[in-house]
Parts: structure tokens; sequence; C-alpha cells
């Protein structure tokens, strides 16, 4: 087996002072599938950044067959044979397939752009490696599974040898991952090398040749996946077993809390976000929603508790119509939101911990004397969410910008589990954060729905976090509900895929008494 | 504190630091290469202004405008906000005072009240015309630098309208308004150094901006309006609210600054030009870190070089002209980041590799 990429002893520190990545080293052969593990926080996406040209490094080198790299940009990544599938594709909508494939790079005729070449060219790399895909139909047109189909390819055509995908299961359901990864090892066969980031290490145990392992920030090893099952990488990687699943009592039938009806959002195209959905959620249970990114689903919870518009249809919180009410009377009533992208709404990251806690609450009279802001007393809630939450920070001063993903998570979570709300919106409270704070994320979740009474909700990709923490399911699809489950037990990521892709769906009478 | 956080620290108080040391040799070198008699032209500048009481006087004097227009600046930059109206504020201010003075010397009103009055009214002007650009800004989200630029323009032409039209003296040859009454003018209260009450007002208004700024929900709402809208609009702040009120506040306190120097500074209104405080007030605001707190220094510095100018200026063949560079030098090294940053990314690295400190594992 041929040796193609070499790592050796990569050290990345960020102007933050956080060492992201110390001595790491490794090797990826040609025909190979090479999984990266390691808890978020690890240094998986730097060090991946770092081979794409994307940040610089203080210590090491990286060979390519041999040759030293020197990577300025992720163009002269792409150049010498090194690509990289992102999370979120850079596409053009309005383009066809084939025009995305060859931008850049586009054949010509008589300095013309020539279409038809285009399309023959990309018809051909497709058919090729066995990627059903139409390359006329326009970016816009196609599912989020092609859209990463057309990153593929588009690394493909322009030569490069190594194929960095950063979490690409995260987005596509059971069937659409069986589909890649028979897709995977056709490349694989064919003599790529493919650097395989994920989460889920059934999938690595299933696609991978060997697996590189991390844990903050330094290298624990390789190993062949055949030495290895699932419970030693994740020691390895973690350090100690974690428990991820959780005891919950069966729930009991409480008050209503937010009956939404009818709900409709109409975007610019004119197209319905979400249709005409009608909703009861109770005091003291968890409600998953899930679906696949875009149809719907963060745009309708974020909806019902006013964060963002609805056109037509009413939402009552306790009775109250929420129409027109500004989020700050939102907040007083009761409702509270871990938003999805904790850098951009959740906290403000060149202030401090104790700026980020009270954000929502520094005018209240509890944190008031006279007028002025009373120190002493938010000192002392900051303080106190600070060892409840257990927040890694110097003190209450730091900038949260200083922090790790999972202590701003654990800010923002402290901030709105201690509003005294009676409704929360967790939005992927748990994306890209380590397995301890998400241990604790998902039990607190739990005991205040439980212990508390409060009614949330939660929206997360992670499939196996829905079915571990809801009480209840719904799936949207197309901004409609298209499946309710009154309880989890017996359903499946599998059954979860089935409806989020359409395949099946239930019938409003199935869904009659579970919505 | 962690040792990252201390060396950011060090690094911004060193960047300042530099960045004056750098104008300030800039400015000797040019008095060096351009003056027939460099050591004289230098000692003038750097020792000068120290020298008497009456130039030392000098200093706090310019210090003061610049002093308000400085915090007018802190309260736009505080929500992010480059709303340049605080020069067309300052004029109209002093343009109104006078006007309003002239048009009350015959009530013959006692002194405390009638500069009181004038000081409350160029409050109440400031917060009214900062209110426009902010507006305009808020609602047809037009670029608010475009915007507060041509006001100025207007607000300048109004005060030739009205020193023109309505208060001019016309028994000088030049374009002066009539003599300020004396019930209006600002006591002087250290005669020697020319130093008049307005400092006393500046001590106030000084404790009161502290205070909004950071002890007063209103003042916390703006820091963070200002740091991140976003995430103040997920806490239920009122954004475009605080955002208007903010350059409501700075407006007022640039205007009160006209008002101070025209009644304490001048026998008549007599601009004709832009001053150049308002543009000023955004050298002193970004050496100040944009906190209100370390303005005064900021403007003392300022006034210092300003001072030093000046008494070269009058003492030798250099034009007072040469510090509106050395102040462009000031503001392009403060306000790049990135200067110095590769020496402070190099110590962050050093300090997190150094085996006392451990791997950091920020988790």
């Amino acid at each position: 087996m041929s040796e193609l990429l070499k790592v050796e002893n990569i050290t990345k520190i960020y102007t933050n002072g956080f060492v992201a990545n110390k001595d790491i080293s490794f090797t990826v052969n040609a025909n190979e599938i090479h999984a990266l593990v390691g808890e978020n926080g690890a240094g998986k996406t730097t060090l991946m950044k770092i081979l794409f040209g994307m940040e610089d490094y203080q210590e090491g080198a990286i060979y390519l067959e041999g040759e030293k790299l020197e990577l300025k940009s992720p163009l002269d990544a792409i150049h010498k044979g090194i690509g990289m599938i992102h999370q979120h594709f850079m596409l053009v909508p309005s383009l066809s397939i084939a025009e995305n494939i060859v931008l850049g790079i586009e054949p010509t005729k008589a300095s013309f752009f020539d279409y038809n070449e285009a399309v023959k060219i990309t018809s051909d790399i497709a058919k090729k490696y066995n990627f059903n895909i139409d390359v006329t139909k326009k970016v816009n047109e196609i599912s989020v599974a092609q859209m990463q189909k057309v990153e593929i390819l588009k690394a493909l055509i322009r030569g490069v040898k190594i194929l960095i995908m950063d979490e690409p299961t995260a987005v596509l359901t059971p069937q659409e991952t069986k589909e890649l990864f028979e897709q995977l090892v056709i490349l694989r066969d064919s003599g790529y090398a493919i650097i395989f980031i994920s989460h889920k290490l059934e999938e690595i145990m299933q696609l991978c040749d060997r697996v590189t392992i991390l844990r903050k920030g330094r290298c624990v090893g390789t190993y062949n996946i055949a030495d290895m099952t699932e419970a030693k990488i994740s020691r390895l990687m973690i350090g100690r077993d974690v428990e991820l699943k959780f005891n919950k009592k069966a729930k009991q039938a409480k008050n209503t809390v937010m009956e939404i009806r009818n709900l409709i959002c109409v975007n610019d195209d004119g197209k319905r976000v979400f249709d005409n959905v009608s909703l009861n959620i109770h005091a003291g249970e968890i409600l998953g929603i899930v679906g696949i990114e875009g149809n719907g689903q963060k745009e309708f919870s974020e909806a019902i508790c006013g964060f963002s518009e609805y056109h037509a249809g009413s939402v009552r919180f306790n009775g109250v119509d929420i129409k027109g009410k500004s989020i700050r009377e939102l907040r007083q009533m009761g409702i509270a939101h871990i938003p999805e992208d904790r850098m951009k709404n959740g906290c403000a990251m060149n202030l401090s911990v104790k700026d980020n806690i009270i954000g929502d609450r520094y005018f209240s009279p509890q944190f008031r004397k006279f007028g002025f802001l009373n120190s002493k007393a938010i000192n002392r809630f900051v303080d106190q969410c600070i060892s409840d939450f257990e927040i890694a920070c110097d003190n209450r001063n730091q900038p949260v910008r200083m922090l790790s993903g999972g202590n701003i998570q654990k800010v923002v979570v402290a901030r709105e589990f201690t509003s005294g709300c009676k409704f929360i919106l967790a939005s992927q409270p748990t994306r890209g954060i380590d397995v301890g704070t998400t241990e604790m994320i998902r039990k607190l979740l739990i005991s205040m729905s439980h212990e508390k009474d409060v009614a949330t909700v939660l929206v997360s990709a992670d499939l196996n976090e829905i079915l571990e923490v809801s009480d209840r399911l719904i799936v949207m699809r197309k901004g409609k509900i298209v499946a309710a489950f009154p309880t989890t037990q017996g359903v499946t990521e599998e059954l979860l895929g089935e409806y989020m892709l359409g395949i099946k769906t239930m019938t409003a009478a199935e869904m009659e008494d579970l919505l | 504190m962690s040792k990252t956080r201390k060396i950011e620290i060090v690094f911004e108080i060193l960047r300042i630091i530099a960045a004056l040391l750098i104008a300030y040799l800039f400015i000797l070198v040019v008095l060096v290469a351009i003056s027939d008699e460099p050591a004289k032209a230098i000692y003038n500048f750097s020792i000068g202004p120290f020298s008497t009481v009456r130039r030392f006087g000098g200093i706090i004097q310019k210090a003061i405008p610049l002093v308000f227009t400085g915090w007018g600046m802190c309260f736009m930059y505080a929500v992010n906000r480059f709303n340049l109206v605080g020069e067309g504020l300052f004029i109209m201010s002093a343009c109104m005072t006078t006007y309003i003075a002239l048009a009350l010397e015959a009530f013959q009103l006692p002194k405390v009240l009638m500069v009181l009055l004038l000081l409350v009214i160029s409050i109440i002007l400031g917060g009214v015309i900062a209110f426009i650009p902010a507006i305009i800004n808020a609602k047809l989200n037009a670029n608010i630098i475009v915007v507060s630029i041509m006001l100025n323009y207007i607000l300048l032409y109004l005060t030739q309208y009205i020193l023109t039209r309505l208060i001019r003296d016309t028994e000088v040859s030049y374009a002066a308004s009539r003599s300020i009454p004396l019930n209006a003018r600002l006591e002087k209260i250290i005669p020697q150094a020319g130093i008049h009450s307005g400092i006393i007002i500046m001590a106030i208004v000084y404790i009161l901006v502290v205070i909004l700024f950071s002890r007063m929900p209103a003042g916390y709402a703006m820091r963070v309006v200002g740091s991140n809208p976003e995430y103040a609009k997920h806490v239920g702040i009122k954004v475009t609210a605080t955002i208007i009120t903010a350059q409501v506040i700075g407006g007022t306190l640039a205007s009160l600054g006209g008002a101070v120097e025209q009644l304490g500074m001048n026998d008549r209104f007599q601009w004709t030009e832009l001053t150049q405080h308002g543009m000023n007030g955004v050298v002193v605001a970004v050496l100040a870190k944009k906190n209100p707190i370390l303005v005064p220094i900021t403007a003392f510095l300022l006034a210092y070089i300003k001072q030093g100018a000046e008494v070269v200026n009058r003492t030798s063949d250099i034009p007072a002209e040469f510090i509106i560079v050395i102040q462009g030098i000031i503001i392009l090294l403060v306000a790049a980041d990135s200067f110095l940053s590769s020496a402070r990314n190099r110590m962050i690295f050093k300090s997190a590799l150094s085996p006392a400190n451990g791997l950091k594992s920020n988790s």
C-alpha cells in the first residue's frame, strides 16, 4: 500500500492562546478510507483546515507523496491534490450541476463557454464513479444529498487524490448515507484516499480501513478498524465511558402550554416555508422535531416562540396570543430559546461571561438599585451560574470569545435555563460541542421538563439525540408535519429517515390525536 | 487572569503608546528636517507647552472641547454607528447659543440662569439634530457617514446664514457676531492660565457620562447592541431604539462641547468654517479605546500636541497645519488592529507552549 499523505508533528496555536493541535502525526495511504475521530474541541476541524490550506501552523510538516507541502490557500491545496467537502456546500443555486462542476475550469470553444462539452465531461465523470445524477439540472432543484455529490465531483474533476470529508453524513438520512458509502468505496477502490470525519462510530466501523484518534489536541494513535470496537474507540476518544442514555420516567399528560393553529409562513419567493401547521405542546413534555435541513422545522420552531415571523394562523401561549409581542415581552411571559448558532445570536463574543448571562434580565428589579445596575447582586448571581453550570472560565469578566465551544454553550444554557421559563426551544443545543457538555445539557433538558414542568421543543439534526431525549416526536417535510409519534419507543433512525425523505407519510387521520 | 488575556491587554496598551511614540518621533524628524533652528523647534514643541502657566493653560483650554466631542464619539462607537454629526453640531451649538444670548440680552437675566438656559438649549439642540441622521440611517438604511457629513455642511451654512443675516456686528469689518453679553459668558476661574468654568461643567458631565455608560441599564444595552446586535435582539433588547438613543446622547455631548467652548473662550461667534473639533473627537475616542473614562486623558494628550504645534508655530518657521499630518499617523497606527499583532501572537504561542504553563486544555 502506498503512502500518500504524511503529517508530521503538526502544532497549531490560535491567537487566543488555545493549543488546538499538538505534535500530531499520522499517514494516509492510497486506496484507503481513513477515519479521523475525536470529541468536539479535540482539534479535528483545525487539523483539516491545515491540510486544506485554510490555517497556518507553528510547527511540523506535511508531505504529499514524499514531497513537502507549503499550502497557502485552499486553491493551492486543490492544485496539489487535496480536496475538501465541507458541511455547508458552496454551490451557485441558479446554475446547472454541470456548470457548477466546471466553474473556474470551463471548457471553451472559440473562447466562449462550451456548455455541451461541460455536460459531456461532467456526465462522463459522474458515470465513471457511478454517481447517479442528471448534470443538466439546476442546483436549486436538487436535494442536499445530490449537492454533496456535486461537491465531490467538483473535487474529482480538479484531479485531487485525497478527499477530506467533514461529517458528510450529518445532513443525510440513513438511506442517503448508505448510497454515499457505496460511492466512497468505489472511489477508494479506484485509488483515492479519503479522510472521513464523523461522530458516528458505527459508520466508521462499517466504512473505514483505519482510524486516527485525537484527544485534547493530541494524537492518541492510528489503529486498524479490524482491531477495534466502537467501545474501544470511544474510550480512547474520551478517556472515560460516557452515558448518553437516560432513564426517563413515563410522562403524564399535563395542561397545554402552547396552542398552534393553522400556522403559515411564506418566504420572499412566495414559497410556504411551513404550511398550515397545528399542534399542541404540553407542560412537562419534550417534543422533538426532526426533518432534513431546510424543511421548515427551524423557521416553524422559531415562529411559535415569536423569534421569527409567520403570516397566518395563531399561536397562543398559556392562552395569550403572541402576535405582535416584543421578544422582551415574550421572555417575560416565560419563553426561552437556546438558538441554533451560539456565535451569531447566542452571545456577544467580545463581552464578558457576566454580560452574556444577564443579557435578558439586566433591567429586572432584582438587579437594580435606585435605577443603577446593582453590581453586587449581579456578580453574586453570575458566580452562582458559573459554579452551577460548571463554566470553565478565569472569572466572570473574561470575554466569552476566549472560552471553548462547550463553555460558550454553557453560558447560553445558564442564561436560558435560569430565566424561570415555562417553555423552552432548544435548537441544535449540542451541535459541535464536547461529549461531557452534551451529556449535561441533555440531562438538564430532561430534568427541566420532567421536574419543573417546562414545555420543551427540541430541534436537532442528531437523530440519536432526538430519540434519546424526546418524549414525543414529529417529522417535518416541505413545511408540513408528515409523521407524529406519541413515544420514541420502537422508533428507529431508519424509520424517521423514511418519513424525512418522503418514502412514507402518515395521513391526517393517523396523526389526529397525536398533534 | 489567564496568561493570554494578560498578553492581550499589555499589547493593547503597548500599541497605543507605540503609536503615540512613533507619531512623536515623526514630529521631531519633521522639525529637524524643515526647521532652520531644529533644536529650538524641538524644545518648543516638547517642553514649550509646559514652560509657562499660560501655555499650560492653553493645553487645558484645548482639551475641554475635545473631551466633549470625544465622549460624543464614544457613544456613537458604542452602538457601532460612525455618526460624525458632532462636527456640525459643535459649530451649530456655538452659533445658536450666541444667537439666543444676544436675543435675550435685553432681559438682563442673572448669570447662572442665563448660562444654564443656554446649556440646556444646546443639549436639546444636539439631541434633536443628532436624531436626524440616526433615524434616517435606522429607517431608510442610508449610510450614516454620508448622511452625517452632508448634514454637517447644512449645519455649517445655516450658521453662516444666522451669522450674516441675524447676529452680524456691522461695526466690524470682518464676519463676526455682536459681542456676547457678559451675563452669558463662563467665568474665568484661573485667569492667569485662561481656564474657564467650563472645566467644572466638564467634571460634572464626566460623572454623569461614566455612570450612564457603565452603571445604568441603558448604557449596558448600548454596549450589548454595539457588540452584537443579533444577540441583543435575541435577549429582547430593542436594538433600533437603543442605537438611536446612543446617537442622540452622543449628539448632546458634542453640542454641549460647542456651547461651552463658545461661552468660555470666545467674545463673538466668528467661525466661518468647520472647526474640526468633531473630527478630533474621533481621534480622542479611538485613542481612549472608545471608553469615556479614558477620554479626558487622551484629549489632554492631543491638546498637548496641538499646543506644542502652536508654540512652535508662534516661535519659529513651522506651520501649525503639520499637526494634522501627525494626527493622521496616530489614528492610522491605533486603529490598525494588526499593528504589533504578530509580536503579540508570537508571545501567546510561546506562553502556550511553555512547559510551566502546560497544555491549556480549554474545555
